[in-house]
């Protein structure tokens, strides 16, 4: 027996020895892992920018670039054939860590891209998806000070943003769950480009996979709190009433609850619920904190304030007809099946009552006493 | 080798690591596509037809008193009836086990190596599993334990995906939009499959009953498996997205990141070897054990290497994954030949022996 | 095909004188005389021989193998000091014995016995007492807290340091005898009671068994008494240490110890077994738990590190992080080889270190520590020849193999990490994995003693998880590990 079995381990060796030559070797040096991908219209056709991370080592000289490929195709895949041709590397898709599009191409519905990234088990479902209101091309070749390499930057900057929970995580697997919902719509997030910098551009609203409309950076804050429960982060709220110029929070804690009430027959009202909480970091105002009858006049204030531009970031999506806050998801889990496949949600909810009430509370005031 | 028990644990645990394997990765589409909304309810009602068909199972082990399946057979049913029986079911547990690795390397290879020959694969795997069964099912069982430690490692990762499941993506709605009832519960049931093999194991288990209630534990360990991949799926992904994921437990582990590696779908799968090698084993053992019944004068192990042999080359046959789940959808009614009609002829040879001796 | 036939005639040829002429015994069976006895020591000029014209004495004898005292004591000074007639009272006492034949003559003067030649007849007076080496410490296994002496080379000094630290007469000890030429004295030691009776039968069947002509070290004897003699595993523990000695033979394992070798074989031993010390139970039981967590986690990396590494920069590029991404290029950039090569290239690199500084004395050791250090640590890299990470993985690996106490297991696991590296770069994840499962398949097939290797994991025993997987506080352990199949299972109920 022990012969037999050491018959066989020789002979696995050499099966390993056949294998040893396999095309699927995609030693790390020798690759050209693609990192940041754009996609612009061009005509009928798409422009695929590829930028990859290029590290040239001559004698002791390290080089960090980016080598940027550009190509025109009637598909993502196709342009990367003919990239492919371009470089001295065989071009690869598993650490790609941004996808970007312009809004031309996302106005006419980004499914047409979906497929090669739900096809291909290379690309990383947490990639981020970018939508750019703009040329993709422009923010891949641009130069930017203090950034040697555009991919990183891009990328460090939505990780940050994703850390401090200031903008919702949306990767490619938030798009697609969102995408296959029937009670949401997805969102991404925008940037673009403000003279030697980049910077955040607020969140693309699709209906379905086309994108129809955009929300301000000042808005997204109230998109947020609406979106996610939040942990961390920190808010300024201005105003003019003189009670409240200006005030700014950290450490706040946000929790949204969503309740659906049912009004009579084939009418129904959502009541977003928000609670939150924050230490006071900075107050410009006629208020005193330490008093306490000043912190609840102030709390009100700003209930009141969260709460109006709250509902108008909600009146805004009714108004595009995008369910990006899951208003639907709620929805549906009140009806009965036969109801929820009868309705037509995209009429309700355009003519849908939604209410926003906020719950602020000061956690403390500070190091200051008044 | 061969003086030594099975301990009960050991039972459960192999029970367990036969039952789950590929289907694991599949099991979520699966049920989405035919069950639809809330379909990993299926998962709980498909366990009641497999517990009774368990005690249908231990029953011939009670009846017959520990007797050797093949003992019983023979002491009832004519050898003539009997050969054409065990041909049959020979050849099905072998193209079972074999068609496991099959799609094991099939898969592998749409992931992670698209160029590598997959019967290259499929040999290594098979050295693999030849080297496993012929230590025996006792060492088998030690080394399974050891396979099983290393999978369940992997359930603690499920937490992580707490953060993102969301029981609002469930929906309230039971079984809508599923695209078949009964063929979905063939399904839900292959996926249980190798409960069954049980039934070979009578004359290695440990004495007493005891044991036969480490097969239920087994098989409950599989359905909390597969519920908690399931409903986790059901939770971070949503029903409607499911069908449109071939993998979906893969595309879940490749939402994992730590700060030192990410993207560890590929290497939890490679690590699903661990559990191929059982299922396919446990298969190649049991069909060894019907064709050493019938073919007594030839040493186990030879009877092994002919049936592997012979099975790589069909295997060879289908050449794509499509093909490969279609293969699987013949071999379930074989698999339910053997985990219903097996036990039955069983207890109708035992009735038949009671007859002969209250006669004599 | 003539000369295949020749050399196989000569092997042949050969094979026969063997038979007619067995090493090791003396050839005659004639009369027992001074004469004989001379002629069968032909040529060993390091006989000594004493006569006493007096007495019409003669002593054949060894001198280096004699202890000078006892020998003077017992022999030299009572012959010396009496008349011929009173030589036959003399003679009564109990060190003179009378011999019989001339093969245990020369046997019992081989063994450092004095052989007495007086017309009365021939008398064997035992003064064995050689050089040896006085007890130290254990250079291989040498402990922070608890006792630090070591067995030496001698099996009396051996054997007195068992029953110093064991005062018990169940502690019983079988003599036997190996190798025809070395004659060596191998002792099995077990506690009557508490071992098995059938491992204690299995091992002295198994010693018995044993043809070999020459026997040097306990570590050889183990060899030959393994269920699996071509398993990379050792699977008997061996130790320097009388204390690991005593709580093996306590936990109703079976002892053996060869003389002229340091080390006591325990049986039946477990995998996990080789990953304990004595060190975890001198210190608290948290600490103790926590270092042998340690060395499990030690076993993992030493054994997966390097092959992970080449795993994934030659086929899973996509399972490395952004933050590492780049410094990992990097240094790959510059490496003319691939990462198969690279690793297996600085692996054989670092053995051969190991195995420089293993042979060399301690301070040219040093010398290769530095050499070694410097070219590899830097020079490898700044010229390109490796990557500075796989420096990292290679020496993390390194040095983890080395926190396993047993030297034996430890080189087995070094022997598991090429095997795995190599599978790995032809594979990626599937060869690694595939190694795993046959490292798995085949330690599940092992036993020692006919016991399963495996034990406690599998067959599965969570009773004597406390003392394996951690090391349980002293009031949970209640009962002897399950692997020695003891008939006295509970630890606390040896009093009468």
């Amino acid at each position: 027996m022990l012969k037999r079995s050491r018959v066989l381990m020789s002979f696995l060796s050499l099966l390993l020895f056949a294998t040893a030559c396999s095309q699927d070797q995609h030693i790390l040096e020798r690759i050209g892992y693609v990192r940041t991908v754009g996609f612009d219209k061009e005509e009928d056709q798409v422009r695929a920018t590829l930028s990859i991370p290029l590290i040239v080592t001559e004698a002791k000289q390290t080089q960090f670039t980016d080598e940027i490929l550009t190509a025109t195709a009637n598909s993502g895949k196709e342009a990367r054939i003919t990239l492919s041709r371009k470089t001295s590397r065989k071009l690869l898709s598993g650490q790609i860590r941004t996808l970007m599009y312009s809004t031309d191409i996302a106005r006419e519905g980004l499914r047409n891209f979906m497929d090669t990234l739900q096809r291909d088990p290379t690309v990383s479902k947490r990639t981020e998806l970018i939508i750019v209101d703009g040329s993709t091309h422009d923010i891949l070749t641009g130069t930017y000070k203090g950034h040697p390499r555009t991919g990183q930057y891009i990328d460090r900057l939505l990780k940050k943003e994703f850390e401090m929970q200031t903008i919702p995580r949306i990767l490619l697997h938030e798009y697609f769950r969102d995408y296959y919902d029937n009670g949401k719509d997805p969102i991404a997030n925008m940037i673009r480009k403000s003279g030697n910098d980049l910077e955040y551009d607020g969140i693309a609203l699709f209906r379905k996979d086309k994108y129809i409309s955009r929300l301000s950076p000042a808005e997204v804050f109230y998109f947020s709190l609406m979106y996610h429960n939040q942990g961390k982060g920190e808010f300024t709220v201005t105003s003019d009433n003189p009670d409240m110029r200006s005030i700014t929070f950290d450490a706040i804690n946000s929790k949204k609850k969503i309740k659906i009430k049912k009004m009579g027959d084939e009418k129904y009202r959502a009541d977003i619920t928000i609670k939150l909480n924050g230490g006071a970091l900075e107050y410009v105002g006629d208020l005193n904190l330490s008093i306490t009858e000043d912190r609840t006049k102030l709390e009100g204030i700003i209930n009141e304030y969260i709460t109006k531009q709250c509902e108008k970031v909600v009146k805004k999506l009714q108004k595009n007809r995008t369910d990006s806050l899951g208003i639907g998801q709620y929805v549906r889990n009140k009806m009965s099946y036969k109801a929820w496949t009868d309705t037509s949600w995209d009429d309700m909810y355009r003519n849908m009552e939604i209410n926003v009430h906020t719950n602020f509370k000061m956690k403390n005031f500070g190091n200051f006493y008044d | 080798m061969s003086h030594e028990k099975l301990h009960r644990f050991h039972i459960a645990l192999l029970i367990f690591n036969t039952q789950t394997g590929v289907v694991l990765f599949i099991l979520p589409r699966t049920v989405a596509t035919y069950f639809g909304t809330n379909g990993w309810i299926a998962l709980i009602l498909m366990f009641i037809p497999i517990t009774l068909n368990i005690v249908l199972i231990t029953s011939v082990y009670r009846l017959g008193r520990g007797a050797s399946i093949f003992t019983i057979l023979k002491s009832g049913i004519p050898r003539f009836l009997l050969i054409p029986i065990y041909l049959v079911i020979g050849s099905a547990l072998a193209m079972v086990g074999c068609m496991v690795i099959k799609q094991y390397v099939m898969i592998y290879q749409l992931l992670i190596f698209p160029q590598t020959s997959d019967i290259i694969m499929k040999l290594v795997v098979d050295i693999l599993v030849f080297l496993l069964v012929t230590k025996g099912i006792y060492n088998m069982s030690k080394a399974n334990l050891f396979f099983v430690f290393l999978l369940i490692t992997m359930v603690p990762l499920s937490f992580i995906f707490m953060r993102d499941f969301d029981l609002t993506r469930m929906s309230p709605f039971i079984f809508k939009e599923g695209k078949g009832f009964a063929q979905g519960s063939i399904k839900v049931f292959g996926a249980y499959m190798g409960y069954e093999l049980s039934i070979f194991l009578f004359p290695y288990a440990e004495k007493g009953k005891k044991w036969l209630k480490y097969i239920h534990l087994g098989n409950s360990l599989t359905i909390f498996i597969y519920l908690m991949v399931t409903v986790i799926c059901y939770g971070f992904f949503n029903y409607r997205e499911l069908p449109h994921l071939s993998f979906p437990l893969l595309d879940m582990f490749g939402y994992l990141h730590f700060p030192f590696v990410e993207r560890v779908q590929n290497f939890l799968y490679s690590f699903f070897l661990l559990s191929i090698i059982i299922t396919s084993g446990m298969y190649y053992w049991s069909s060894q054990a019907v064709f050493t019944e019938l073919i007594p004068r030839l040493p186990w192990k030879w009877v092994l290497f002919l049936v592997m042999a012979s099975t790589f080359f069909v295997s060879n046959i289908p050449k794509s994954l499509i093909e490969v789940e279609k293969w699987f959808g013949v071999l379930i009614y074989f698999q339910l030949g053997v985990a219903i009609g097996l036990p039955l002829l069983a207890l109708v040879a035992l009735l038949v022996q009671k007859g002969r001796n209250n006669h004599a | 095909m003539s000369i295949f036939k020749k050399i196989t005639q000569m092997f042949s040829a050969s094979k026969n004188q063997q038979e007619q002429a067995p090493q090791g015994t003396p050839q005659t069976s004639g009369p027992l005389t001074l004469d004989s006895i001379l002629q069968e020591f032909k040529d060993c000029s390091d006989l000594t021989r004493y006569s006493i014209p007096q007495l019409e004495a003669e002593l054949l004898y060894f001198e280096h193998q004699v202890n000078l005292q006892i020998y003077e004591r017992d022999v030299l000074r009572p012959l010396l000091n009496i008349r011929k007639e009173e030589l036959d009272d003399l003679l009564r006492q109990s060190q003179f014995v009378a011999a019989s034949n001339p093969a245990g003559t020369v046997n019992g003067i081989l063994k450092g016995e004095i052989a007495l030649f007086i017309p009365q007849g021939v008398y064997l007076i035992d003064a064995y007492g050689p050089e040896k080496r006085t007890i130290e410490q254990s250079q291989s296994e040498s402990a922070i807290n608890g006792p630090h002496d070591a067995f030496n080379e001698t099996l009396d000094t051996n054997l007195s340091l068992i029953r110093q630290k064991f005062k018990s007469n169940r502690l019983k000890v079988r003599q036997f005898q190996v190798g025809e030429l070395t004659k060596t004295k191998v002792c099995l030691l077990y506690i009557d009671g508490v071992a098995s009776m059938e491992y204690v039968d299995e091992m002295a069947r198994r010693i018995e068994a044993i043809e070999f002509n020459s026997l040097y070290d306990a570590t050889m004897l183990t060899q030959m008494i393994e269920d699996f003699p071509n398993s990379l595993f050792p699977l008997f523990q061996t130790s320097e240490r009388p204390d690991i000695t005593i709580s093996k033979l306590s936990e109703g394992k079976i002892i053996v110890i060869a003389d002229q070798s340091p080390s006591a074989i325990i049986a039946p031993s477990s995998f996990f077994e080789f990953f304990t010390t004595p060190d975890d139970y001198y210190n608290r039981w948290a600490v103790g738990t926590a270092l042998r967590l340690l060395r499990y986690l030690a076993f993992l990396i030493t054994i997966s590190m390097t092959s992970l590494y080449v795993a994934i920069t030659t086929y899973h590029y996509e399972m490395i992080p952004e933050n590492l991404l780049v410094s990992l290029t990097e240094s790959r950039s510059r490496v003319p080889f691939p990462p198969i090569i690279e690793a297996l290239l600085m692996e054989t690199t670092i053995e051969m270190l190991r195995e420089a500084g293993a042979r060399l004395p301690t301070k040219i050791g040093q010398t290769i520590g530095i050499v070694g250090g410097i070219v590899i640590g830097t020079a490898a890299v700044e010229a390109g020849f490796t990557s500075n990470i796989l420096i990292i993985s290679v020496a993390m690996s390194a040095i983890a193999s080395f926190v396993v106490p047993s030297y034996i297991m430890s080189g087995s696991i070094r022997l598991i990490r090429f095997g795995l590296i190599i599978l790995s770069g032809m594979l990626g994840n599937f060869g690694f994995v595939t190694g795993i499962a046959l490292m798995i398949i085949h330690l599940s097939k092992l036993t020692s003693l006919g016991a399963p290797y495996t034990i406690p994991a599998a067959p599965i025993r969570p009773v004597d998880w406390k003392d394996i997987f951690i090391r349980g506080p002293f009031w949970s352990f209640s009962q002897r590990p399950s692997q020695s199949a003891s008939p006295n299972k509970n630890i606390n109920k040896m009093k009468k």
